[in-house]
């Protein structure tokens, strides 16, 4: 191929080429072609761009077999090219023609596409002279030169809900507005925004979802069924509630070490995975996208149309990720090519490919967190801009090659990070009590953005749902999610429990009630019953004795895939998911003296099995292990106390409760957890439900970098009749009349609670009318209802 | 995005559009298609549907002690339909006698995704890629939904019938979606048809007078409140908007078509109690009103139903009563109503099973099925692996050709496909050219086109669509 190549050239040259690229054939290309064929467009799959995407249509050498050349000269109409417009003139094709059989000439690095590539490096900007906050002086002379008019800033109420909202993600408190509001304090504005960043554990709670969006940290999704993702739910949240540098958050997500490694390691839902998205794929994806703000997805199947990189970029920064050698595939099919490991910004440094890859990442760590990287801080100033005034300076905001409309302040505001010690909530103060955030909300409307002012924004699902519990009194259920399934799904609120014990002043050491439970271990009727059973129905037994009756037996217990308990005869329970263990109480059925727990277990599909059981019976404890006894066989009365085991022989055990597939060592092991830290659990650490799912909470299958927060029919739907708004608003009702029953009052004080205001006095009247003299729970849910649809309540102005 | 050049995609390449909106900018172009049906209603026969115990009968082999599972290819005779050249397997008797008002499909060739989770195929099938992906890909319904719209001023586009939790519902909820084209064009979910009515009725114990009284308030002091008379906003107009859409949805007499109480006992009766019964009727009550795309699942669960990892004939032989009736009963009564010209039914699954064969012939997957060589319990007899090499899938109405039979398998083991192969994407293709919808219809997402079918690539299959 080369040689050929090669060989055309030095024909061309000796034939003194007759067509000159910069003077016929460029103009040509670019007036009849480009537009559909160039830059993000590739109609038909075919690009302009560079002379590599232009062989995918011609062939040098052979106008009469390229493509290209083929359709500008077809007959048909419907198939020539251009196909708007007139076809090419006579002259137009010959120069073509000769064009594509002298070989396609093409300057060194000539690129239709002319892709912006906004510098790397740190920028110091001066900031200009004078008093106030630098974002503000940054910003006057763009404000005069655009001849933005000087408005007036909002008012108290208006900031107070904006700073709540934006920093830790609630309603403010009725009575901390009123104090606010009442403050004569020339500089409350900026003491309000300390006092609110200063709760950690407010503002945890809020960023926790704007994380979990940008690092796709699910809970609950796919992947977990086959051990093929893991949360970073612990980490995330000790990372925000102790206000982690951002350049060692950064390093410590892509280092991927301990419990931050669920973000390297991707998603895989079981089986074969096209090249694009095997894990080592997804990190570069992620790591580009989330930290660098730039697309490597089209570049991981070819070479991108969207930008400047080449597949070869991808791979080679997927490479440092990988623990064996990578191919590139160009489209899912392999090329022969290997990846060379380096960064995408090899100007950075270097990447030692023979270093082991736990080094690698730390490597790349090192030099994606280092100063020269003054990208790295440019997106993150910019996300958190974004998420404060509703626009970024740049836009769309994983693509910071795009022009920013004030690339001085977005320089600065990057450097400042640095200088501050990437202090993330050191930025969100600074923008927070600039004129620029205080100004009063204006939509950006069509055209080139002009900053006057924060655009508005909608509340994001977890802030209604929030504000819902607020109003309701009503929070999520601190019982639910303490531990890992056996899928190592959910146990956020544990998770978030620990991290609040690493952070809690140590209370008073307490002596023990009891030492840790001896653990149970999984049984089966047959030894390797965790990897290969068959489909079957196994019965267990086990008898025991008892000095006395028992007040309770608590007992957790489950079954791969489903049984079937039985205490002297009697049915107790019975159970069909295995991952979520069954908790019960087997006190009333036992009796002093002798007692027969009989077991029958089903594996629904062959594969794993197994059975496991732990009780607490006064101060011994009843642990499924080899002294209880299995068969195969199904015997009449099989589960009665008088029944003779004969032919029953030893249950066979299989390992502790942590083992593969089922992992409940939690479940099993561990002593019983006492009393959640958490009270008020926030919607962030709740289960995705069809509320907010309908409010556009994502489900974390993709990074999500910008919600869609468009109202729709599906979400207005739940909002007017769904179960859980209902359900919260029944329950909110009871708390407003028990506390206010007089209607004038209560209208005022849901009002407040709500808007931040006090009714008019049409607002007033109205809301009389529908409370009655008397408020029944109906008018009252009524009534709220209406508060939390109304767009003042669901937008933050 | 593949990116292999040929005359075919360079010019249906070449007409599609721009791109830049996410309205449906096809209808712009020159290329406009002629639609031969308005309303889909998608029959999921979830878990992997045998083909041949269903729609591509095999030599049958009764049961008897000792058989040799490799001579076993079908567990039921086949039986004649209304076509002479169709024979289907016993237990569709009622489907059989309408085989001649569509097509069937024999040779719908799945991915070969390797090690079988029946979840990632149903994403596959239901959005035409392979997860995991860079890109949220919607469901072909949600596709519809955005390049037609509602076919009913107050019914949502997209409802989605039956599917009820179980051990894989994070990957189902995964592709029950909206996906990059947003949550306005996600499934209106029903988990069970005999409540269906629940979904679009005010809040329980909200009279119809309280409801409406609740909104002519909320009308009341909108109006009354100090932004409202500050002047509109694009975003509070959105707001309102959607609000008065939930309100007339939940208000409309089309809502009424949601209650099956209101069905008259003669008609409803032949769908039976079922609950993939009771969505079919549902579906042609929606359908009537104005439904534009509907599925109706028999309802997936780990080994449930149609994922028969054992006693395969005994269950097949229950599951066929659950479906044959009502399907045969919704093409009929859709007929009947002038409705089936323009209704596409297509009963449709992941992929098929076999007796002994895993995935694609020739390849070992991990986690087989156990199947013994000698079959001497009649829990043994039945197809219990995952076989993805050739499924069946039916279309009735809506233009699909009538008495129709496409592709050919063969008729021994391994019952591959050897004609006339079906990719999903050519399916969904097939589909999408009945609702008049180009198959490189897109969206530009992340300034890169995200195509409707697989790199916007899909051809109907010839000679399916009339």
């Amino acid at each position: 191929m080369r040689i050929g190549i090669a060989m055309i050239w030095v024909l061309a040259a000796w034939t003194s080429s007759a067509v000159d690229f910069q003077k016929d054939i460029q103009p040509l290309l670019k007036n009849k072609c480009s537009r559909c064929h160039s830059g993000h467009e590739a109609k038909g799959g075919f690009s302009i761009n560079t002379r590599t995407t232009l062989l995918d249509g011609a062939k040098p050498g052979d106008s009469a077999g390229s493509l290209l050349y083929q359709l500008i000269t077809s007959k048909d109409p419907d198939e020539r090219m251009p196909s708007k417009g007139e076809p090419l003139a006579a002259e137009e094709i010959a120069l073509i023609k000769t064009w594509i059989n002298e070989g396609i000439a093409w300057p060194e690095g000539y690129n239709f596409a002319n892709w912006r590539r906004a510098p790397l490096a740190p920028r110091a900007v001066p900031l200009p002279a004078g008093k106030g906050n630098p974002i503000d002086r940054l910003l006057a002379g763009y404000l005069k030169e655009l001849q933005v008019p000087t408005e007036k800033l909002v008012d108290d109420r208006t900031y107070a809900r904006r700073v709540w909202l934006d920093l830790v993600g609630l309603l403010p408190p009725v009575d901390e507005l009123k104090t606010f509001v009442a403050d004569p304090a020339p500089n409350k504005r900026v003491a309000l925004v300390d006092r609110l960043l200063e709760d950690n554990r407010a503002y945890a709670d809020h960023w926790m979802s704007f994380w979990n969006d940008h690092l796709r940290n699910a809970y609950f999704g796919p992947g977990f069924i086959d051990n093929g993702r893991a949360q970073i739910t612990a980490w995330l949240y000790r990372a925000l509630y102790t206000n982690m540098p951002y350049d060692q958050f950064v390093s410590e997500l892509v280092g991927g070490q301990g419990d931050a490694a669920g973000f390297v390691k991707g998603i895989k839902w079981r089986g074969a995975v096209n090249a694009s998205q095997r894990r080592e794929m997804q990190a570069a994806q992620n790591v580009a996208q989330v930290f660098m703000g730039t697309n490597l997805k089209c570049a991981s199947c070819h070479n991108s149309f969207v930008n400047y990189w080449k597949l070869e970029d991808a791979y080679s920064l997927a490479a440092i990720f990988a623990n064996d050698d990578l191919e590139l595939h160009r489209c899912d099919k392999p090329t022969g090519k290997p990846a060379q490991m380096r960064f995408i910004f090899p100007e950075l440094g270097r990447i030692d490919a023979k270093a082991p890859t736990a080094q690698r990442l730390q490597q790349l760590a090192t030099l994606m967190t280092a100063e020269p990287n003054g990208r790295l801080r440019r997106v993150i100033v910019n996300r958190l801009w974004a998420r404060l005034l509703g626009r970024g300076l740049v836009e769309p905001l994983d693509d910071l090659d795009q022009p920013a409309w004030n690339a001085d302040l977005l320089d600065w505001l990057a450097g400042d990070l640095t200088a501050n010690k990437h202090d993330l909530k050191h930025t969100l103060r600074l923008i927070c009590t600039s004129r620029a955030y205080q100004l009063p909300s204006r939509e950006a409307g069509e055209g080139a953005f002009v900053f006057r002012g924060p655009v508005p924004k909608r509340l994001q699902s977890e802030q209604f749902v929030d504000a819902l519990s607020a109003l309701s009194g009503q929070w999520q259920n601190s019982r639910a999610f303490q531990r890992l399934d056996g899928r190592k799904q959910g146990g956020q609120i544990g998770a978030v429990n620990g991290v609040l014990a690493e952070h809690a002043p140590k209370p008073k050491p307490t002596p023990p009630a009891t030492g840790k439970p001896p653990a149970p271990v999984w049984i089966w009727d047959q030894r390797n019953a965790a990897t290969s059973a068959p489909l079957e129905t196994i019965y267990l037994r086990k008898t025991i004795a008892l000095k006395e009756a028992l007040k309770s037996a608590p007992t957790i217990a489950t079954c791969d895939n489903e049984f079937t308990l039985f205490v002297n005869g009697r049915r107790v329970i019975e159970s069909k998911n295995w991952a979520i263990p069954a908790k019960f109480d087997m006190a009333k059925h036992l009796r002093p003296g002798r007692n027969v727990i009989a077991v029958q277990a089903t594996n629904i599909a062959a594969g794993a099995a197994g059975f496991i059981l732990r009780a607490k019976l006064n101060d011994t404890w009843l642990l499924s292990d080899d002294t209880w006894l299995a068969t195969k066989r199904k015997h009449a009365n099989w589960h009665t106390p008088n029944f003779e085991t004969q032919g029953w022989k030893h249950a066979a055990i299989s390992g502790a409760a942590g083992r593969a597939p089922w992992n409940l060592g939690a479940a099993f092991d561990a002593p019983t957890v006492v009393g959640a830290k958490l009270t008020e659990i926030r919607a962030v650490l709740s289960r995705l439900d069809p509320l907010q799912l309908a409010l556009g909470r994502p489900n974390r299958d993709q990074i999500v970098t910008t919600r869609d927060t468009l109202p729709t029919l599906l979400q207005a739907l739940e909002l007017t009749n769904g179960t859980t708004l209902d359900n919260t608003l029944k329950a909110a009702a009871t708390k407003w009349l028990q506390g206010e029953p007089n209607p004038v009052a209560m209208a005022n004080v849901i009002y407040q609670t709500a808007l931040g205001r006090l009714p008019n006095r049409a607002e007033r009247e109205i809301a009389q009318d529908l409370l009655g003299d008397k408020p029944t729970p109906e008018s009252t849910a009524d009534l709220l209802w209406i508060i939390v649809m109304l767009p003042e309540f669901q937008l933050i102005r | 995005m593949k990116m292999e050049l040929n005359r075919r995609n360079f010019l249906t390449g070449s007409t599609a559009a721009l791109g830049a909106a996410a309205l449906p900018a096809w209808a712009k172009e020159e290329e406009t298609l002629n639609a031969s049906a308005d309303t889909v209603i998608l029959c999921w026969m979830a878990g992997g549907m045998a083909s041949t115990e269903t729609f591509d009968p095999k030599r049958y082999t009764p049961f008897e002690k000792g058989l040799k599972s490799d001579q076993v290819l079908s567990t039921f005779p086949a039986i004649d339909t209304a076509v002479d050249h169709i024979k289907v397997c016993q237990g569709f008797e009622q489907v059989a006698k309408v085989m001649d008002r569509g097509t069937l499909i024999r040779t719908q060739v799945g991915a070969d995704l390797g090690h079988i989770l029946h979840s990632r195929h149903q994403y596959h099938w239901h959005t035409g890629y392979e997860p995991p992906l860079t890109v949220a890909a919607p469901h072909l319904g949600a596709w519809i939904a955005h390049a037609r719209g509602r076919n009913h001023p107050a019914l949502p586009a997209f409802i989605d019938i039956g599917q009820t939790p179980n051990g894989e519902s994070e990957e189902i909820k995964a592709f029950q979606t909206g996906g990059c084209l947003g949550t306005e064009y996600g499934p209106f979910t029903i988990d069970d048809p005999a409540n269906a009515i629940k979904a679009v009725r005010p809040p329980a114990g909200m009279s119809p007078v309280r409801f409406k009284a609740r909104y002519q308030n909320y009308l009341r002091l909108l109006k009354a409140s100090p932004a409202f008379q500050q002047g509109d906003s694009a975003k509070r107009a959105q707001l309102l908007k959607s609000m008065d859409e939930a309100f007339t949805l939940l208000s409309s007499p089309a809502a009424k078509a949601f209650d099956l109480a209101l069905e008259p006992e003669k008609n409803a009766a032949p769908y039976g109690n079922g609950k993939f019964g009771r969505g079919c009727l549902l579906a042609r009550r929606l359908t009537e009103v104005g439904a534009r795309f509907i599925e109706v699942t028999s309802d997936y669960g780990p080994f449930k139903r149609w994922d028969t990892h054992e006693n395969g004939h005994t269950r097949l032989a229950a599951l066929k009563k659950d479906i044959d009736q009502p399907l045969a009963q919704l093409i009929l009564d859709l007929e009947e109503r002038g409705l089936l010209n323009r209704t596409l039914i297509v009963l449709a699954t992941e992929f098929s099973r076999d007796m002994l064969v895993e995935g694609k012939p020739d390849k070992v997957v991990r986690g087989q099925v156990k199947q013994p060589d000698i079959i001497n319990e009649l829990k043994f007899y039945g197809m219990h692996r995952h076989f993805t090499a050739a499924g069946s899938v039916l279309m009735f109405g809506g233009g699909a050709s009538r008495g129709f039979l496409f592709g050919k398998t063969a008729d021994e083991r391994p019952c591959k496909t050897i004609e006339n192969p079906a990719t999903i994407t050519d399916i969904h293709a097939t589909i999408f050219r009945a609702m008049g919808i180009p198959t490189d219809y897109h969206i530009t997402t992340e300034k890169r086109p995200f195509y409707a079918t697989k790199d916007g690539k899909g051809r109907p299959l010839k000679g399916v669509l009339a």
